[in-house]
């Protein structure tokens, strides 16, 4: 059951990492800026220049916050110690994929690897709480699962992080449905964790909106999507989460199901998305294109950028509701 | 904005998730419920591998099937938006 101080350090995680990022966000546009770190918009017919690695405010954020409960909440500072190593250490590689491409198999090699620290450090239960079922025990697959549901989560977040404001509406729309879901269930830490990223992301949001102003590269989107495995496990919300990230896994799912395999962006011949005269985008008829979210909403016709995020946005809320419905059949225990 | 077409894409998204739990029903309360007629080490291990098997081919039929769904009603939209034009 959740408590009242629960509530509270909730609180001051999203207040604290909300604030930070806010205000860091500005200041690394000017930074990057100078120093030349930028992307193309490629979604835009002019191709503007934007900063890219804006999820280092993200990780900063996230680092701050997590110091400042585990010195405050003793009971749970192991668990946001682990928390920030692993998210830490896939914000490194993804820092490392911005400044120079990663291997397209590696990457996710990378970042199952980064699950290890909560293997090691026992801040697990094998005992997923499943709907319909109750308690289940997988002693011996759980470790494995942990390790798989890191290169699920973290490649598969990247892969959604193609429109401006996408990747942080649609986890922030997921950590809100997390919060929820932990409220629920009475999952302490999986309320605690949801709040710190929600108020860091929603606080991104605001300078990642269309038309972006900054991108959060690898280093946010893998990091988020760290946060986003780490919450599942470490506040067992396993299967919640799973329902809950559903736009992000179809995405991804369909799209390395209709290519045959892992391919960096640049290997990809065919684009999903093509640009028409009037600043729409269409889906690409081609054949050999990924079939991604985006193209399978843009079958439906042309969209704007900005009318494609409002879709995404609404299809993670859907799945968010449902996930929340999951959570309440487990709490109910039909 | 096609709004039918966003509805179609909630009701793939409402039929996995109930064929999820579907799924996950069968696998646990009738699959890894089975019980081992001795306590032979042999027939332990091939009865845990019938079960991991079993629920492995299930989820890769469900895999399958969500990915044929949505391959065919992508493809089925696509053109049909471009004979209405």
């Amino acid at each position: 059951m959740v408590s009242f101080s629960d509530v509270i350090y909730a609180v001051l995680g999203f207040t604290v990492s909300f604030v930070v990022t806010f205000i860091l966000v500005p200041l690394l546009i000017r930074k990057f800026k100078e120093k030349g770190i930028v992307g193309t918009d490629i979604h835009k017919s002019e191709k503007p220049e934007i900063p890219e690695m804006g999820g280092l405010s993200i990780l900063i954020s996230t680092i701050i916050a997590g110091i400042l409960l585990s010195a405050l909440y003793r009971e749970l500072a192991n668990i946001f110690i682990v928390f920030l190593i692993v998210v830490v250490a896939v914000g490194i590689i993804g820092a490392i994929d911005d400044i120079r491409p990663l291997n397209p198999k590696l990457k996710p090699i990378l970042t199952a690897l980064a699950g290890l620290p909560i293997i090691l450090l026992g801040t697990y239960v094998p005992r997923p709480v499943l709907p319909i079922i109750g308690k289940t025990r997988l002693t011996i697959v759980y470790p494995l699962l942990i390790l798989a549901s890191f290169a699920v989560s973290t490649n598969a977040v990247n892969m959604l992080d193609i429109f401006n404001g996408a990747m942080a509406g649609t986890c922030g729309i997921l950590f809100l449905a997390l919060l929820i879901a932990s409220i629920i269930l009475g999952s302490e830490a999986g309320l605690i964790l949801s709040a710190i990223m929600l108020g860091s992301l929603i606080a991104f949001y605001y300078y990642n909106k269309y038309p972006a102003k900054i991108f959060s590269g690898d280093v946010g989107s893998l990091a988020v999507g760290a946060a986003i495995a780490a919450t599942a496990i470490i506040g067992r919300l396993e299967i919640i989460t799973i329902v809950a990230m559903m736009p992000h896994i179809m995405n991804g799912f369909h799209s390395l199901a209709s290519i045959g395999g892992l391919l960096e962006r640049r290997q990809i011949k065919a684009r999903p998305t093509k640009i028409l005269s009037d600043g729409r985008l269409v889906a690409n008829e081609d054949p050999k294109a990924p079939i991604t979210l985006a193209r399978l909403i843009l079958a439906g016709g042309p969209l704007y950028e900005y009318e494609i995020v409002k879709v995404l946005f609404l299809l993670s809320a859907y799945s968010g509701l449902l996930a929340i419905i999951t959570a309440l059949i487990i709490a109910w225990g039909l | 904005m096609n709004n039918k077409h966003i509805l179609n894409i909630l009701g793939i998204m409402t039929l996995v998730w109930v064929t999820m739990l579907i799924g996950l029903v069968i696998i646990w309360k009738f699959i890894v419920p089975l019980s081992y007629p001795s306590n032979s080490y042999l027939i332990t291990f091939l009865i845990s591998t019938f079960k991991v098997g079993v629920s492995g081919i299930l989820a890769f039929i469900w895999l399958y099937l969500w990915n044929k769904l949505v391959k065919t009603y992508f493809w089925k939209t696509l053109r049909g938006n471009r004979d209405n034009e």
